[in-house]
């Protein structure tokens, strides 16, 4: 029955409408819970405009690791990207618009790996001990103060935990007061190790360095990075205020020098530092580390993996496109993404390229999403899933 | 122009056609959104990754005031019976009470109990202006 007295003819009429109106409810209720549940998450990178928010594939860089600022690759070169996403897909759409119908190739090759990025870096030296540092406790009027002397100058630490965080207490010599006194003192205090995870009222910060902080973008990415929410150490407004915020934390950036990995395979354990891979044999750094955090877990067998396609010319158009079937890196750990797009033709210049995740729509897939899901619910209540 | 062609519709009994489609279609769309974002809320980033809700609730107002002034035109008036007010306040109230439940879940127990104590009160001092209101 409708709301308002209506003419006869159109009383008759109404509950068709209202059927209809119902019917296109629910179709759209369909609709967006497909969209939810198997969504296609595009990424891409318009060279046009290399510092365009809206790029959403990081880091284009050849195969030397050199950031690139437009699109040209000559023969033979590899354009490498990386794209951050914690959703579960089983393929990938690939397309690439070249600058110029003289640009377009017939082919090139297009390469995918997943897992974390930090797992692709080069490796370094072994850190088998601790940074190596001059330091001092002063234990003045019950007061307990840690100081580093860095070039004939004092650096305080902001407090007992952020010492501890990086050494033990025994590292530390006791200084008198009068020694203190005669030493210069650095107006610039010292936190936390880096790649250690703080929180303070409702924020999760990330310490970078010695001098930023950067909060972590929300749950999910939190969760996607590896991190486990008991690993957070509650710390003060004195503690946190000696950083400066830096940008928000978001899937598809690199995890912090100070993150301490675990490969699966081996059960060896890297350190990363200064954009390399550390190994970390047995030591009492290496114990001091983990008895602070959880490794993040990742097996460097699965991070090698590749699933590849070979993009070809589209007609009508100049673009290449082809699809990546992501089945065998579906169970790799890890929330990146890595495109390398191999030039075997003549000298190219590329506009944009994109990537589209997508998952089939079948029953397995929607079970395993669901799950996800629910796993994420109670971890969001503390309680951590088996 | 539009003004006689609105009469026109109006006497025919089209506006109040789509006028009672219109309050429908809101409610079920109110109902929706209610829906998503309660699952965004107990999901942090499930809707919102996939679905503007900002647009969403634009779209919402703006066809909630087109409604209402559709209403106004057509002289539509519901006086909002005693019952059907508390239906909705009891639906709202256990609403609000589930969400905000599960988001205080893992806070230390005396916080709970000074935030239940201050929402008591709160709700108590609202309680007695509304009555204040009404028996004006």
């Amino acid at each position: 029955m409708a709301l308002l007295p209506l003419p006869p003819k159109l009383a008759k009429r109404y509950p068709f409408f209202r059927l209809a109106l119902y019917i296109a409810v629910f179709a759209v209720v369909l609709f967006l819970a497909e969209r939810s549940l198997f969504p296609v998450i595009s990424y891409s990178f318009d060279f046009r405009n290399p510092d365009a928010h809206k790029n959403d594939l990081l880091d284009p860089r050849n195969q030397k690791g050199k950031l690139l600022e437009n699109g040209r690759l000559a023969k033979g070169d590899t354009l490498f990207m990386n794209v951050g996403t914690s959703g579960v897909y089983d393929k990938v759409f690939f397309s690439l618009l070249p600058e110029t119908e003289a640009d377009a190739q017939e082919k090139a090759e297009i390469k995918i790996r997943h897992g974390y990025r930090a797992a692709w870096l080069p490796e370094g030296q072994a850190v088998t001990d601790f940074p190596a540092e001059e330091l001092y406790v002063s234990t003045e009027d019950s007061l307990t103060t840690y100081y580093a002397l860095r070039e004939g100058t004092l650096y305080r630490f902001v407090s007992e935990d952020a010492f501890l965080s990086r050494f033990p207490k025994e590292k530390a010599k006791p200084i008198e007061r009068n020694a203190l006194a005669a030493l210069p003192l650095s107006e610039k205090i010292l936190g936390f190790r880096h790649g250690t995870l703080v929180a303070f009222a409702d924020g999760i910060f990330l310490i970078t360095d010695d001098e930023f902080m950067r909060p972590i973008g929300s749950a999910r990415i939190f969760l996607s990075l590896g991190y486990r929410f008991e690993d957070v150490k509650q710390v003060n407004a004195e503690e946190l205020g000696i950083y400066k915020r830096g940008k928000i934390f978001l899937s598809g950036d690199i995890h912090p020098s100070g993150t301490v990995f675990q490969n699966t395979d081996t059960g060896t354990y890297f350190l990363l530092d200064g954009g390399e891979r550390h190994d970390l044999p047995p030591s009492a750094y290496r114990d001091l580390l983990l008895s602070q955090t959880a490794p993040i877990l990742y097996s460097s067998i699965d991070s090698k993996k590749t699933a590849s396609c070979i993009a070809e010319k589209k007609f009508p158009g100049r673009s290449l496109e082809c699809t990546i079937n992501l089945e065998s890196l579906m169970n790799v750990t890890g929330n990146d993404y890595e495109l390398a797009i191999s030039n075997t033709e003549n000298e190219t210049d590329i506009r944009t390229a994109t990537l589209a995740f997508a998952t089939e729509k079948s029953r397995g897939n929607l079970l395993f999403i669901l799950s996800q899901q629910k796993d994420l619910f109670l971890s969001r209540l503390g309680i951590i899933p088996k | 122009m539009l003004h006689s062609r609105l009469k026109t519709w109006k006497e025919s009994g089209i506006l109040a056609f789509a006028y009672s489609l219109l309050v429908e279609l809101l409610m079920l769309l109110y109902l929706l959104f209610l829906g998503l974002f309660t699952l965004e809320i107990l999901l942090p980033g499930f809707v919102s990754v996939r679905i503007n809700m900002a647009i969403f609730l634009a779209t919402l107002i703006l066809l909630t005031m087109a409604t209402a002034m559709l209403g106004r035109f057509l002289g539509a008036h519901f006086p909002a019976t005693a019952s059907y007010e508390k239906l909705i306040l009891s639906t709202l109230i256990a609403w609000g009470t589930g969400i905000i439940g599960i988001s205080l879940i893992s806070f230390p127990w005396w916080s709970l109990a000074v935030l239940l104590a201050l929402s008591l009160a709160i709700l108590f001092f609202l309680r007695d202006i509304f009555l204040e209101e009404k028996s004006d």
